[in-house]
């Protein structure tokens, strides 16, 4: 289990719940701190000592007050712990929940788990500091598991919007395939087409090509 | 700031070349010699700014010379100055002030006998007679130059320009005498280009007279032309032969109608221009021969344009310096400060343009700074929340969980509505979080849409990449994500919509957004407006851009938003 941890986050009430229930699950030795700064110091002391810090769990967002800081953000201090320690764990605690900023931190600073502030985060973070130390896997908030899974973005392009037209001009299938292959598409098979007709489908909910031409036509889309 | 400097540089250049093209001091005596030098330099200025191609400066110095010769009482020069101007005017499309100027210098020329001079006159008058349409006054004065003229080759074009006329005239039998006679001279061989007109001419009015040889003369004259690159003659024989083949292959007639209006672009005529153009109507139908149509409106008021400010231009000119004429000492000065005042001008003009400018860009980078101030105070105060806020709200919140400060039912109901104030705040902090307007925008709006798709509706989207978001301003970025994200909530809160697509596309100078839902729609935008819209109108409006409905389907939602995108500055 963790033997070293370090805590950096800047309200003090959420710092003292985050130890309590981590010395009530893991007989470490944890550290708190309020500046990124002093985190990293921190990390940089225990590596010189020979006793690195093995997890560090940080918020993302800290309070400007009189102090200069270096680094001002949770995203700053990770990168930097990073490039100090490779191997350190790192679980991001936040209360913000937008998705870019999440994939950001997974894929761009390679963060190991991501727990959501809410009523659950106390056993969320439980968890994910044992998936975090038994395996390589990420770990996500449930709520937020479909930002890690990647997210399905539903793009259109204009070849459906010229598909759509075709269909709803009432050609069949193999007219609109040679028309396609008279346009110079690569995509012109049959196959093709019935493959993309499907995604469509799929995409405006629609039970079949009837349902689908009636529903584009009622969105204007055509 | 470079181009401010390099502006005022100019401003200063241009008035110190002002100021030195002014005249040596106007000499006070008013005896004839002394006059006639003024006037002799006065004509030389004039040369000088004709030769320089400032037709309309000379104008202004042969106006004054002419004025001096005459006190000077040295008819000729007075009436030659006077041809000059007449000429100056021609060139200019002004025929009515060139027959004028004309008449003057005619007037002035019955206290001589100078048959050169005399047959410049005349040849200018029938000039500007034909240009008139006046064909029995212009053949009039050919006729007068015809009597004096001496050369044989200058004949010969008489002949050709009278018998001109007499086509105009359709008086094709009188033409044919003269083209016939002017091609027996010897000189005809010296000159393509009026042999090929001489011959086009005879083949046109043998063509009005049903001659059968016409077409063979015309297919010549149109050979020499085309050998000879002779461009506005070739515009005559395609004219011509167009009007040959009007009934008998109408095909051919097109062809050569569009072949003289192509050929047309190589010079600057209008008139061979609108000619061409008037075939090009006669010869075409449907939405061709309303295409034609639209081009001469267009071309025909451009060349009357042109003719009346020609015509103004030198009647003004006239007036002023008849006004002055009681004092004509004073003309010399008053010329060349006119000249003067047309730099000065032009600097005044300059330095208004680029103070236009200097405002411009002074007003945009202010909008600019405002709307940035809005949104770091937006930032700001959503990160406050956020940090200060929602933090501490956190903190109470598991400090109740985990002490025992209330207990049973009521911990749990205290909880709960922590919580839900909770969540709140986070949200408000989620929906005016920064954004990043770098090159990852495309990908972090994309996900920001993405979120809002869920079991219940599917959000699509179309087209982000296709727009080029590093070109786009940062506030406009902004703008498009807080909309965006503005009707997302909309949509996830009223519309029940299912299916949701968002189209991007530029066009020209645009960035074109549609929202489209299949949810239960409006009846009424404008009670919408009132709600969360008036936000999404506002932003829009802020960056210069407009927001549209379409109430035109009668299901779901649909909008359109569009904005400019940034000008560019050259």
């Amino acid at each position: 289990m963790f033997k070293k941890i370090l805590v950096s986050e800047d309200i003090d009430s959420i710092s003292f719940g985050l130890v309590s229930i981590l010395q009530k699950n893991y007989p470490s030795e944890i550290r708190t701190t309020k500046y990124c700064d002093d985190a990293l110091l921190k990390i940089k002391a225990a590596l010189h000592e020979g006793k690195p810090y093995d997890l560090l769990i940080t918020d993302l967002s800290f309070k400007d007050d009189y102090r200069d800081v270096k680094l001002s953000s949770g995203e700053e201090l990770v990168e930097a712990a990073r490039s100090e320690q490779p191997d350190l764990k790192i679980i991001v605690y936040s209360i913000d929940d937008k998705p870019y900023r999440i994939k950001n931190l997974f894929d761009k600073y390679k963060i190991n788990a991501f727990v959501a502030k809410g009523r659950d985060s106390s056993t969320e973070i439980i968890e994910a500091m044992d998936i975090v130390h038994d395996t390589d896997t990420i770990y996500t908030s449930p709520q937020l598991s479909h930002i890690a899974r990647d997210m399905a973005i539903l793009e259109i392009d204009e070849d459906d919007i010229t598909l759509l037209k075709y269909l709803s001009d009432g050609l069949t299938q193999p007219e609109i395939s040679e028309l396609l292959k008279n346009a110079g598409k690569t995509s012109s098979s049959t196959s093709s087409i019935e493959k993309r007709i499907n995604k469509l489908k799929i995409y405006f909910k629609a039970n079949n090509a009837i349902h689908l031409i009636s529903t584009v036509k009622d969105m204007g889309i055509i | 700031m470079k181009v401010k400097i390099t502006i005022v540089t100019l401003l200063i250049l241009l008035i110190a070349a002002g100021c030195t093209y002014s005249l040596s001091s106007a000499a006070n005596d008013n005896t004839i010699k002394d006059i006639t030098a003024q006037a002799k330099e006065l004509d030389l200025v004039a040369k000088k700014w004709e030769q320089k191609k400032l037709p309309d400066s000379a104008f202004y110095y042969y106006n004054a010379s002419q004025i001096k010769y005459l006190d000077a009482k040295d008819y000729l020069k007075a009436a030659n100055t006077l041809l000059k101007m007449a000429q100056i005017q021609y060139a200019a499309g002004d025929y009515p002030g060139s027959e004028i100027s004309a008449m003057k210098s005619l007037y002035i020329s019955k206290n001589f006998k100078d048959l050169n001079y005399l047959l410049n006159i005349y040849k200018h008058l029938g000039a500007t007679h034909r240009e008139l349409s006046n064909n029995d006054k212009a053949i009039f004065y050919y006729e007068k130059a015809y009597q004096i003229e001496k050369d044989t080759f200058e004949i010969l074009k008489l002949q050709s320009t009278i018998a001109r006329v007499y086509i105009a005239k359709s008086e094709y039998t009188t033409a044919l005498q003269l083209l016939n006679k002017a091609k027996k001279s010897g000189a005809i061989d010296s000159d393509p280009i009026e042999k090929a007109a001489i011959i086009d001419r005879i083949g046109y009015s043998y063509f009005k007279q049903g001659n059968n040889s016409a077409l063979k003369a015309m297919n010549e004259a149109m050979e020499i032309r085309q050998h000879v690159n002779d461009i506005n003659g070739l515009v005559l024989s395609y004219l011509h032969l167009s009007e040959f083949y009007n009934s008998s292959d109408p095909d051919n007639a097109k062809l050569y109608a569009l072949k003289a209006y192509a050929i047309t672009w190589q010079s600057s005529n209008y008139k061979r221009k609108l000619r061409s153009l008037l075939r090009l109507i006669a010869v075409s139908d449907g939405k061709d021969a309303d295409m034609y149509s639209h081009h001469y409106a267009i071309l025909k008021n451009d060349a009357d344009h042109n003719t009346q400010t020609a015509e103004n231009k030198f009647k003004k000119m006239l007036d002023n310096a008849a006004r002055n004429a009681d004092n004509p000492e004073d003309i010399a000065k008053l010329e060349v400060s006119k000249d003067n005042n047309k730099i000065l001008t032009l600097a005044l003009m300059a330095s208004v343009f680029s103070s236009v400018l200097l405002f411009y860009q002074l007003t945009q980078r202010h909008k600019k700074e405002r709307l940035l101030d809005a949104y770091a105070a937006e930032t700001r105060l959503s990160k406050k929340i956020h940090d200060e806020i929602a933090n501490e709200l956190y903190g109470t919140l598991h400090y109740i969980e985990h002490e025992d400060i209330v207990s049973g039912s009521k911990k749990e109901k205290l909880i709960e509505q922590l919580d839900n104030i909770y969540l709140m705040t986070r949200n408000i902090s989620r929906e005016n979080n920064d954004i990043d307007t770098g090159l990852r925008f495309p990908v972090q709006l994309k996900l920001m849409l993405a979120t809002y798709s869920n079991n219940g509706v599917n959000v699509i989207v179309k087209g982000i990449s296709k727009i080029n978001w590093e070109k786009i301003e940062s506030i406009k970025k902004i703008a498009t994500y807080r909309v965006l994200q503005e009707l997302m909530v909309n949509m996830d809160k009223h519309s029940k919509a299912t299916v949701v697509l968002i189209d991007f596309s530029s066009e020209k100078n645009k960035v074109k957004i549609i929202y489209s839902d299949n949810g239960i729609g409006t009846d009424c935008p404008k009670i919408n407006l009132k709600n969360g819209l008036q936000n999404v109108e506002n932003r829009m409006v802020s960056i210069g851009g407009s927001i549209s409905f379409d109430t035109k389907s009668e299901k779901g939602f649909h909008l359109t938003l569009t904005y400019p995108l940034p000008i560019l500055y050259v």
